[in-house]
């Protein structure tokens, strides 16, 4: 049971649950930013997000004759940053090695914040946009509306 | 209620042969003011009851084919009229329909469909009454 | 014919207005969802139906008017100021969605007075 007559409101949602993705993932970063050794003895590497734009045609044209297509947006998966690994003198650490350089996550907590800060607006500016179509439709109503 | 037998009804009044001036045939499709359309059906009706009423009482007592006539053109309009706010109200429940289904995200087009069959439908009753208060007069001045 | 009442330029313009809002609404918000996807590229009202309508308003031919159907196009004019290709300014997008919202909600009230000015003009009350 799908209503038609909100506009916008499918691909708002779809760019709030990607946005939401991107933020689990800057926050699983920023929590493991110090994590020399990973589930593969490695040290932890840093996850991305890639966004998809998934063009939602109506499929059958005689069925929905009067909705415009809209284009939603997907947080396909997530892939590894395959930036190296920094190198930092840490010779106390336990997984130093001869030298005493420890390998550390690829992540740059300014990076991290950026991320989040774009992530949260666009959700803003979704939400926006969901609040907006129903201020529309509340006037349409009032088309009726007698004195 | 059959409008076209409220005046057909109203023919049984006898006359003299007279020239009953015509209703204004369908206005072409082209703007007509709300306001003009009240002016225009108003004007009409006027003029035939005059003419009707200023004939002598007590004439032949056949149904005179000039007057049936204008009857019969004025009910033709009034159909006409009430098939085009039928085929209004039928399009107003078929975009809503389809805006209730998921089929239109259109929410303005059902409200003003549904706006533009009412106010119609108004007017035909506007009319409607207009048609039965003259004639009315016209059976009052008869006897 | 009784729906010859609404074969009046300004009415259809309305109409087609809030049509074309509509429409509008649904390419900008796409717009705002894809702000941050690669390659994306921005959605608006196509600049011929924008033509055409102006043309059809400057007319004052009602049934120009009224048969327009809006059409929504693929910006590719819109410059990309990013590395990934996609030209969609987030204020911008947010700015028209504001203005477009206003042209829908204003047509809305309007077309509310037409039919209170009808009935008040065909029965002498509302």
């Amino acid at each position: 049971m799908n209503i038609s007559y909100l506009p916008g409101v499918e691909s708002a949602g779809s760019a709030l649950d990607a946005e939401r993705m991107r933020l689990n993932v800057v926050a699983s970063n920023l929590a493991n930013a110090q994590t020399t050794k990973s589930i593969d003895g490695q040290p932890y590497r840093r996850q991305l997000v890639v966004f998809e734009s998934v063009l939602n045609k109506q499929l059958d044209t005689a069925q929905s004759p009067q909705t415009s297509p809209t284009v939603q947006v997907k947080a396909r998966h997530t892939v590894d940053d395959k930036t190296p690994f920094r190198s930092v003198h840490m010779p106390g650490h336990p997984d130093a090695d001869e030298k005493g350089m420890v390998l550390m996550p690829n992540i740059n907590v300014a990076e991290e914040m950026v991320d989040m800060i774009t992530a949260s607006r666009s959700m803003e500016a979704n939400v926006q946009v969901i609040t907006t179509a129903k201020q529309m439709m509340q006037r349409a109503l009032e088309i009726v509306k007698r004195g | 209620m059959n409008i076209g037998s409220i005046i057909t009804s109203a023919a049984q009044i006898p006359l003299h042969p007279v020239e009953v001036p015509r209703m204004p045939a369908s206005q072409p499709a082209s703007h007509v003011s709300p306001g003009s359309f009240r002016e225009i059906l108003t004007q009409s009706i006027q003029e035939q009851s005059h003419v009707i009423a200023s004939q002598p009482a007590g004439a032949a007592s056949a149904l005179h084919p000039t007057y049936q006539n204008a009857i019969s053109q004025s009910s033709n309009v009034i159909t006409g009229m009430i098939q085009d706010v039928q085929h209004m109200q039928n399009r107003a429940e078929a975009i809503t329909k389809n805006v209730l289904e998921g089929k239109s995200e259109s929410l303005h087009s059902a409200m003003i469909a549904m706006e533009e069959a009412s106010v119609s439908f108004q007017m035909l009753v506007e009319m409607r009454n207009k048609i039965v208060e003259s004639l009315q007069e016209i059976m009052r001045m008869q006897v | 014919m009784i729906s010859a009442v609404f074969n009046d330029s300004q009415y259809q313009t309305l109409r087609t207005l809030m049509d074309a809002s509509l429409a509008r609404h649904t390419a900008l918000s796409s717009n705002v969802a894809n702000v941050n996807t690669p390659g994306y590229q921005r959605r608006d009202i196509s600049s011929t139906f924008q033509t055409e309508l102006d043309k059809a308003i400057q007319s004052g031919d009602y049934s120009q008017i009224k048969s327009l159907k809006p059409a929504i196009e693929v910006d590719t004019k819109t410059p990309s100021l990013r590395l990934d290709g996609n030209n969609v300014n987030l204020e911008r997008e947010m700015v028209e969605i504001a203005k477009n919202s206003a042209q829908y909600e204003v047509s809305a009230t309007l077309l509310a007075k037409k039919y209170q000015g009808l009935r008040l003009a065909t029965t002498g009350r509302g």
